[in-house]
């Protein structure tokens, strides 16, 4: 028990607070109306946060072009697993990838998030025992934050602390920016078992958030809401806007969907590690990292239809 | 982003990482919290009344414990219940404030419901008895609708408003009534002065912060603390600044108590400030560990704070000089003021209790009573006392 409050006691000291007090701050800032407090806020945070969702985004975009040689190094070696991983992660070190890289900057924005949530739970007083909890987590040393306390939780249509009472329209909201978050964030795929997990989360997490909203103060709803669409710009300059643009183009959306089925079931010959390696020496290395990674999706998948209807 | 097309071993990894974090959020991100209350009590006769944490008006025998009567507030289904303020007791009734906003009534002998009256906004401060009106604060945190925010004057006898008072703040704090004039504070940085006979403002003061705590009015002097960490000390008659206290270093959330020249002031820095009540002068301070969000009292020549600090939260009793003299410790937060009757005082813990502790002559506090609320999660038999 010692432990697990010493633990708290740092959770609260490190993220909790300092998340609290600078919300309250932007709060005496911002007309005393919370809602654009917390559209501030969630901005600077995302802000904050632009070079690692940068550098996850090219992380993903980087191992997206190395599954046509995956899957190349899987058939070749379909009675060898060993070999296939070792191929595999020689695969990773020649093309500077780390299998793990995307997922270090969401280890490291969790608690941000989590933290987020319960700063803005905890600033927003729906009763007297969050508003005595509050008096802890505000800094002494900071006469700005307990002048402009109670805060007032009135944006819009919502009372920030209670749930949306419409209550339709912020857990739509919600579920939609975060499906289309993740459609933009979803690249085709040629594994048909990846493929399944992607629909399943396609769907899952707009299910999951869009009912939590129903339940939580409508404060995080906004900060859901603002950080998906934040997290759909930053995306869509990193990784490119055809996910988005193919919501609105459905003849393109039908010729994507049969270019990702025909590489599904036809093998891309792409060449082996071995034939990367003769390549590279042939160069002198300048152009090792130029393969897939460098060429445009659209002019991949040209030179796979090209490639299919020779056969 | 967590999606993307990358290894087996990895997107399991994700999915994983995925579910892990849901269950993150919703461990971490409780939702609404729902009220619970803290109501103190009020000892008339042979009887305590107090609220409990399950929205019932509850009158006890105060030697005893034994229950006269009990009555769950009629709350509707999906209405927040839960009482914070003293029940306030009349010649034949006892008003309770509800934190849905309504005033009831009931039969001091055996709990009837005799009236209940719908008011705008919550009640968080108790009701107090002035002559045949009872006059009670509402409002909503973080509300600035001024229709939510009123000051009611209720009749006693048929629970009709007589008059009302708008605030531009929510007003929490309990008023307290003398000399025909209503003090009060409000979430709206404002201390009132109101006519007890008509309604009508007879001054304000507006300080730094927000005022939740009711105010002591003694020897011509208002005496209250604010949200700006600031204890003040304002003319009665007039509403002009007598004197300021600015040591603490967080708000103060009780009120304060003043007896014998000296102002008794809790602070949620868990700090109690002794004060000279004509100069504001600091006389002694008791430090305790955690913080002090009900009223302290003063029984058998000692001053007993209650400390609000989880499983160490205990009564304190102090001497007169800030000396502590005992303690005993109650194992779950006391958030509520101290009520005394002859050498007992009781108060609500979070446990769902209410307890009774005698001070005896040399001052050590030993458990008198133990009423235990919560009817699904009763005490165990063989549970040693608290002190």
């Amino acid at each position: 028990m010692e432990f697990l409050q010493v633990i708290i006691d740092v959770w609260n000291l490190v993220i909790i607070q300092p998340m609290i007090n600078g919300l309250v701050l932007l709060y005496s800032w911002s007309f005393l109306n919370f809602g654009i407090a917390i559209i501030a806020f969630t901005l600077l945070v995302r802000l904050a946060l632009v070079p690692l969702t940068v550098k996850q985004s090219r992380q993903i975009k980087a191992m997206t072009a190395l599954q046509p040689m995956m899957k190349d190094i899987q058939e070749r070696n379909k009675n060898d697993r060993q070999k296939a991983s070792r191929e595999t992660m020689q695969l990773y070190k020649e093309h500077g990838v780390n299998p793990l890289g995307c997922l270090g900057p969401m280890f490291i924005q969790f608690p941000i998030w989590i933290g987020l949530y319960q700063a803005i739970i905890q600033t927003v007083p729906s009763n007297p025992e969050s508003l005595v909890g509050l008096s802890k987590h505000l800094y002494v040393w900071l006469p700005s934050v307990h002048s402009v306390i109670p805060i007032n939780s009135n944006f819009l249509w919502m009372d920030l602390a209670l749930p949306d009472p419409t209550p339709f329209v912020m857990p739509v909201l919600v579920g939609v920016s975060m499906w289309v978050m993740q459609k933009m964030t979803t690249m085709p795929t040629a594994d048909e078992r990846q493929a399944s997990t992607n629909r399943m989360m396609l769907w899952m997490m707009p299910v999951m958030f869009g009912f939590f909203t129903l339940n939580f103060p409508s404060g995080l709803a906004v900060y859901w809401v603002v950080s998906n669409v934040v997290g759909m710009v930053i995306q869509g300059f990193v990784t490119g806007w055809e996910p988005i643009l193919n919501l609105f183009k459905f003849r393109r959306g039908e010729e994507d969907a049969e270019a990702v089925a025909a590489t599904s079931l036809v093998p891309a010959p792409v060449p082996s590690v071995e034939e990367t390696n003769d390549a590279r020496n042939r160069d002198g290395g300048q152009n090792s990292r130029r393969s897939n990674r460098n060429r445009s999706k659209g002019a991949r998948r040209r030179t796979q239809r090209r490639r299919n209807r020779r056969r | 982003m967590t999606n993307a097309i990358i290894g087996r071993g990895s997107s399991k990894a994700v999915l994983f990482i995925l579910i892990l974090a849901a269950v993150a959020v919703l461990v971490s991100c409780n939702a609404v919290r729902r009220p619970e209350g803290w109501s103190a009590g009020t000892v008339s006769e042979d009887t305590l009344f107090i609220g409990t944490m399950q929205g019932e008006a509850l009158a006890v025998a105060k030697d005893t414990g034994d229950t006269v009567w009990r009555r769950e507030l009629p709350t509707e289904e999906d209405a927040d219940m839960g009482i914070y303020g003293s029940l306030a007791v009349a010649d034949d009734v006892v008003l309770v404030g509800g934190y849905d906003g309504v005033l009831y009534a009931y039969n001091k002998i055996d709990g009837s419901p005799v009236w209940q009256e719908r008011l705008a906004g919550r009640i968080v401060g108790g009701p107090f008895v002035a002559g045949d009106l009872a006059i009670v604060g509402t409002g909503a945190a973080g509300s600035s609708d001024r229709s939510e925010n009123v000051l009611y004057a209720v009749n006693i006898i048929e629970g009709d408003p007589v008059w009302e008072y708008n605030g531009s703040g929510p007003i929490w704090s309990s008023p307290v009534v003398v000399d025909g004039v209503a003090y009060f504070g409000s979430l709206d940085h404002r201390v009132y002065a109101v006519n007890v006979s008509d309604g009508s403002e007879k001054w304000s003061y507006r300080l730094g912060g927000a005022v939740a705590s009711g105010v002591a009015v003694y020897d011509g002097l208002v005496i209250f603390g604010g949200f700006d960490s600031n204890l003040y000390a304002l003319d009665a008659d007039t509403g002009n600044l007598k004197w300021k206290f600015p040591d603490a270093e967080r708000w103060y959330w009780a009120a304060p108590l003043a007896q014998d020249g000296v102002v008794y002031a809790p602070s949620l820095d868990g700090v109690l400030y002794a004060l000279d009540a004509d100069t504001g002068d600091l006389r002694w301070r008791y430090t305790s560990e955690g913080q002090l969000v009900g009223a302290p009292a003063i029984i058998n020549d000692l001053i007993a704070v209650p400390v609000a600090d989880g499983g160490n939260s205990r009564i304190v009793l102090l001497e007169k000089n800030g000396t502590e003299q005992a303690a005993c410790r109650i194992g779950a937060d006391i958030r509520t003021s101290l009520a005394v009757s002859g050498d007992l005082i009781y108060f609500a813990a979070t446990d769902h209790t209410i307890m009774a502790l005698r001070i005896k002559p040399n001052g050590n506090p030993d458990e008198e009573w133990v009423y235990k609320t919560d009817e699904d999660d009763p005490h165990p038999r063989d549970r040693a006392k608290a002190c």
